[in-house]
Order: structure tokens, then C-alpha cells, then sequence
């Protein structure tokens, strides 16, 4: 989903530009309001850790792969805006470290994975946790939160490149959703016995701060 | 404890090694600009911007084939994504220029979707350059130096240094399931996967709870103070300028 340089035109990338980093100039005053000096080792050493946590496999229909975003995960653990930064510090160290996504696209990559699956799947969590009733509330929530995160995630990754005029928005968009349900339906799993195994180590760690 | 996969090639020596790290990321993002704002079609200018590119890698002394290989990691994306632009644009305009084994392509669409390739493979390119003559720390020196917000550059610099540990670990992880699971089924992998990641949740938060107490204990402030060794010297000025006439001179070259 990393879109590399060149495939969006000047609008959508400057746009989305500008965008992101208001984004992430909120997110760096409101967290450090919130949580203090404290955060910055935290929200690096947690950017180290999705990174990695990106780089392990799983399968998908077909004998495809995909892997792990953590876009919910993070948002859950952290509250949605130190999500953003540490999802933004991933996706900026990939784009000028391994080339993964352009630099002139770092802005709308920023914004699809960093922004959308942290701040939509963060609401969607609470809506969803409001919602449903009993026991497996919790993992329902983060279920259908990060799922649908991965959908939109990828939608809005088809919306920019129709925009820019690369790909039909009525193939892409079909197309991109639908692969990314799959994915998303492995992130949902992930998710939920990754915070299921965190209530039961560490349940303190769910209750962190949150900004 | 080593991932040659980062910054490998960082430690040469060569001229371009050596300038400092601000000039480099200037005329690479420029690079990148001029390559990503050049129309499509203009494959002659897009050759000689490859030239000045190229040039540049012959001079760091960084393997040609290492930094084709990589750069070639934006071509899956291409394939998804350009490679039906000629069968989309045909079926849209309803005159086919060409006739391929039955398939109408059409030109137009052919051209802009190897004019995507192209750009993100020179871009691509641009940024292994980069990330090949200038070591991490380096990097985030210059873009300190850029006013780049302290706060992301504290929490890029904590990121890149544990990035190898949490790496390492997760790697660990995978070879005792590898080497323990024969074939479980999907449900079960993926719960053993989300163990796996949460393992990793929880020991990187302990991590960062030790270091955050050590460096309290040394008297950490909320502030980091280094020493800035960087300096532009004659060469960084020879270079910047070479290579900022050439990206303008082949611009300018494409508008006769």
C-alpha cells in the first residue's frame, strides 16, 4: 500500500503533504501535554517495535501473504494521537531508509497508514465497543476496528491514485477493498489475541496514559 | 546483531560519503521534484536524468547492482497498478492505437504507465543514494539542522536504535515457531502470531521503561544536547552546484 513517488499528480500530493504534517504538529503538542517527557523514549521504542512487528508474515487466501499494520493496535494501546506519531515515524524511516513509498508521496502513505487506520480505527473501536453487549465486547471491537481500518486504509489509497488519474476509481477501489478485507480479516485476528495476551501479562500496559 | 539491509554501504569513504549530510538530502529531494514534476512522455529527459544519477552512484563507490536491486522493490507496485493504465485507457477513449495478441492497448495509457515506472524508479533511486553514503545518525543530524521538529527527531533517533533489538527478537520469535510448528492450521498460527507480536509489545514497553529510567538517572531533562560536527565546506558547495545545474539545465531542455 506504500504508493511510491510519481504515481500522484502535484494536487494530491501536496495536499495530503501538508495535511499529514498538521496532523502530526497536533499530535506532537497534544502528547507531550499528555504524557510528558516520558513519551519519547516510549513512542520510539513502540515505532522499533511495529516496525518489526510489520516484518512478520501471515498467511492469506491463495497462498498470499500479507502483513501485520498495526495501525489499531497502536491506537488502542496509546490513544489515537501518539499512534499517529509512532505509526508516522515507521512510515517516514521506510520511505528514506528502505524506499518503501516516495517522498513526495510520504505525506498521502502518512495519511492512509498512519492517520486513517489510527484516528478512524480508534473511533470505530469505541462505537463499536458501545454497541455491541457481553463478554467478548472487547475483542468484537477491536475485530471490526481493525478489519475495517485496513479497508479504508487501502479505499483511500484507491481514491487518491483515481484522483491523480492512475487507475480507474471503479476497478481500483472494488479491487483494493476487497484484497484488504482478506488482510484486514488477519489483522482483526492479530489484533485480538495480541491485546487478549497483553491483558493477561501486562493488563497495567492497557491502561496507559492516553492521548 | 547486524542488519546489513540498513544503511549498508555507509561507511565507505568516497567524496560523496563525505559531503555533509544536509547537501545531500537538499539535492536528492530536488532530484526527486524535478523527476516527479517532469510531464510524461519525455523518456529523453528521464534517460539523462538516470545519467545524473548514475553518476553520482559511480562516484560513491556503491554497487550499481546492489541499488538496482533495490531500487526495483517499487516495480510490484507498478505492475498493480500502471500496468492496466493501457487497457483502462483504451476501453475509455474506444480507439485502441495497438493491437496486441488480440488485446487493444492503447499508446497513450502505455506511455503513462511506463512514465510512473520510470519516476518511481529514479526517485527510488534518488533515495537509496541518500541512504547509502549517509549514515542514520547522520541523517537525522542534518535534519536537525533543518529545523526538522526536535521532539520526531528524539523519537526517530530511539527508534532507529532499537529498531535492530526489536528486529533481532522478533526474528528470534519466528525461527523457535518455525522450528517448533508443523503445519497448524490458520486460526492457530494467526494466534500464535498475535502472541508472538504481543511478546514483543510487552518486552519493547519494559525496554523503553528501563531506558527512560537510566537515562533519568543520568540526568535526562526532557532534552537531548549533542554536539553538531556539521559543516559545509567547498566541496559540499562544488557539488550542490553541478548538480542543481544539471537537474535545471535538463528542465530547461525540455521545455524547447
Amino acid at each position: 500500500m506504500h504508493i511510491p513517488d510519481g504515481f500522484l499528480d502535484a494536487k494530491t500530493w501536496v495536499t495530503l503533504d501538508v495535511v499529514s504534517a498538521g496532523f502530526i504538529a497536533l499530535a506532537v503538542r497534544k502528547t507531550r501535554r499528555v504524557i510528558g517527557e516520558k513519551q519519547t523514549p516510549l513512542i520510539g521504542v513502540l515505532a522499533a517495535f511495529i516496525f518489526a512487528a510489520q516484518m512478520i508474515n501471515f498467511p492469506v487466501a491463495g497462498g498470499t501473504s500479507g502483513h501485520f499494520m498495526g495501525g489499531v493496535l497502536a491506537a488502542v494501546l496509546l490513544g489515537p494521537l501518539s499512534a499517529v506519531l509512532v505509526m508516522s515515524v515507521v512510515l517516514i524511516v521506510q520511505c528514506f531508509v528502505f524506499q518503501d513509498g516516495g517522498v513526495t508521496t510520504l505525506g498521502a502513505n502518512i495519511f492512509n497508514m498512519g492517520i486513517i487506520s489510527t484516528v478512524a480505527g480508534y473511533y470505530l473501536f469505541r462505537v463499536v465497543g458501545h454497541l455491541v453487549v457481553g463478554d467478548g465486547r472487547r475483542s468484537v471491537a477491536v475485530f471490526v476496528a481493525s478489519l475495517l481500518s485496513i479497508v479504508i486504509s487501502a479505499s483511500a489509497c484507491a481514491i487518491e491514485l483515481a484522483v491523480s488519474g492512475t487507475v480507474p476509481l471503479g476497478v481500483a477501489l472494488p479491487a483494493m477493498a476487497g484484497v484488504h478485507m482478506l488482510i484486514g480479516i488477519g489483522e482483526g485476528i492479530i489484533t485480538v489475541a495480541v491485546l487478549g495476551l497483553v491483558s493477561r501479562v501486562r493488563p497495567d500496559l492497557l491502561e496507559i496514559e492516553k492521548a | 546483531m547486524k542488519h546489513s539491509f540498513i544503511d549498508r554501504y555507509s561507511e565507505f569513504g568516497s567524496p560523496i560519503h563525505g559531503l555533509d549530510p544536509r547537501t545531500k538530502i537538499v539535492c536528492m529531494v530536488l532530484f526527486v521534484l524535478a523527476v516527479v514534476t517532469t510531464p510524461a512522455g519525455r523518456f529523453r529527459l528521464f534517460g539523462l536524468f538516470a545519467i545524473t544519477i548514475a553518476t553520482v552512484i559511480v562516484l560513491s563507490g556503491v554497487p550499481v547492482l546492489y541499488v538496482l536491486r533495490r531500487s526495483c522493490l517499487v516495480l510490484p507496485f507498478v505492475l498493480l497498478t500502471a500496468a492496466f493504465l493501457p487497457l483502462w485507457k483504451a476501453t475509455a477513449d474506444g480507439q485502441a492505437s495497438l493491437n496486441l495478441l488480440g488485446v487493444q492497448i492503447d499508446r497513450q495509457g502505455l506511455v503513462l504507465a511506463g512514465t510512473m515506472a520510470v519516476k518511481g524508479l529514479l526517485a527510488a533511486t534518488a533515495m537509496i543514494v541518500l541512504s547509502a553514503t549517509t549514515r542514520f545518525g547522520a541523517l537525522l543530524k542534518g535534519l536537525e539542522a533543518m529545523r526538522l521538529p526536535k521532539v520526531m527527531l528524539m523519537i526517530l533517533s530511539f527508534m532507529y536504535r532499537y529498531l535492530f533489538i526489536a528486529i533481532d527478537q522478533s526474528m528470534r520469535m519466528d525461527r523457535a515457531r518455525r522450528s517448533r510448528d508443523c503445519g497448524s492450521g490458520y486460526l492457530r498460527r494467526m494466534r500464535t502470531l498475535g502472541n508472538m507480536i504481543g511478546m514483543l509489545f510487552v518486552r519493547s514497553y519494559e525496554r523503553s521503561e528501563r531506558v527512560y529510567q537510566s537515562m533519568v538517572s543520568r540526568g535526562f531533562d526532557g532534552e537531548i544536547r549533542n554536539i553538531s560536527r556539521l559543516h559545509i565546506e567547498s566541496p559540499d558547495y562544488i557539488f550542490s552546484a553541478i548538480f542543481i545545474t544539471c537537474l535545471a539545465a535538463i528542465r530547461v531542455a525540455g521545455q524547447l
